[in-house]
């Protein structure tokens, strides 16, 4: 292995160790300080300052690490979102079928199964309706944020 | 040398811009950024990767890895339709501040 590869290869465990993950972020960043490594070697630089070159402009890894974490905090946020969609969707689909149930009990005899299963499914249908509306409008919110 | 907080702040709708022209790749946008700026927009260049990782995660770009012409996978990014909307909008916003800035100062001096 030549000096400049176990040069990397030392970096990519300090990454690791500093908690930056692979393959992905760790892959890309690799492919960046490689790309900046030739660039100064072309420019003339030797292979060691070259990469001591990359090495500082890729960054000190805790604070990496931070801004990585900051960056998942809206991933995270998005999957929040998406949970209360499903309960929203949940929801719907109990009301869609309590309801018209309830309404039976009370009318007991006035309305046939048939027409208690079409009022639970157009309840759930109107429910999961609002519901994507609702997850949709907050998502795009929060994109453009 | 521009201020750290201008060159945080102006980091999406670069981002955004150079991606507008087409996919490119993190060193190439570094690489872009500096030239157009001539060096006076200076970026840690590690601290790109977490701000196209939001922009992905919000929707706003998408990425694809590819075979880059040295044989090495390159992780493209690219715009898409939500990112083609938010960049409008920080191009008003932009352009607002800059007309303020112009009138406040007077065209002669800027």
């Amino acid at each position: 292995m030549s000096d400049l590869e176990t040069q990397i290869t030392t970096w990519r465990q300090q990454m690791l160790a500093a908690g930056i993950k692979a393959p992905v972020p760790l892959e890309e960043l690799e492919n960046h300080l490689r790309d900046v490594v030739e660039h100064q070697i072309h420019a003339g630089a030797d292979a060691s300052a070259a990469f001591e070159a990359a090495v500082r402009r890729i960054g000190a890894p805790a604070q990496l690490l931070q801004e990585f974490q900051q960056a998942n905090t809206h991933e995270r946020m998005n999957k929040n979102l998406r949970n209360i969609f499903i309960a929203i969707a949940v929801l719907a689909v109990a009301l869609g079928f309590i309801l018209p149930m309830l309404a039976k009990l009370r009318t007991s005899g006035q309305h046939s199964d048939a027409v208690l299963i079409a009022n639970g499914a157009l309840n759930f249908v109107l429910g999961a309706f609002c519901a994507t509306l609702v997850t949709t409008y907050l998502f795009k919110r929060r994109a453009r944020s | 040398m521009l201020r750290k907080e201008l060159v945080a702040a102006s980091a999406e709708p670069l981002i955004l811009s150079l991606l507008a022209k087409g996919e490119s790749y993190g060193y190439a946008i570094i690489q872009e950024i500096r030239e157009r700026s001539e060096n006076q927009m200076e970026w840690t260049d590690g601290m790109l990767y977490p701000v196209l990782h939001r922009l992905e995660n919000r929707g706003l770009i998408q990425s694809r890895w590819a075979e880059s012409e040295n044989g090495r996978k390159r992780k493209y990014y690219s715009l898409q339709k939500d990112g083609k909307a938010v960049l409008k909008e920080q191009r008003e916003q932009w352009l607002s501040v800059h007309h303020v800035l112009t009138q406040l100062w007077g065209a002669k001096n800027v």
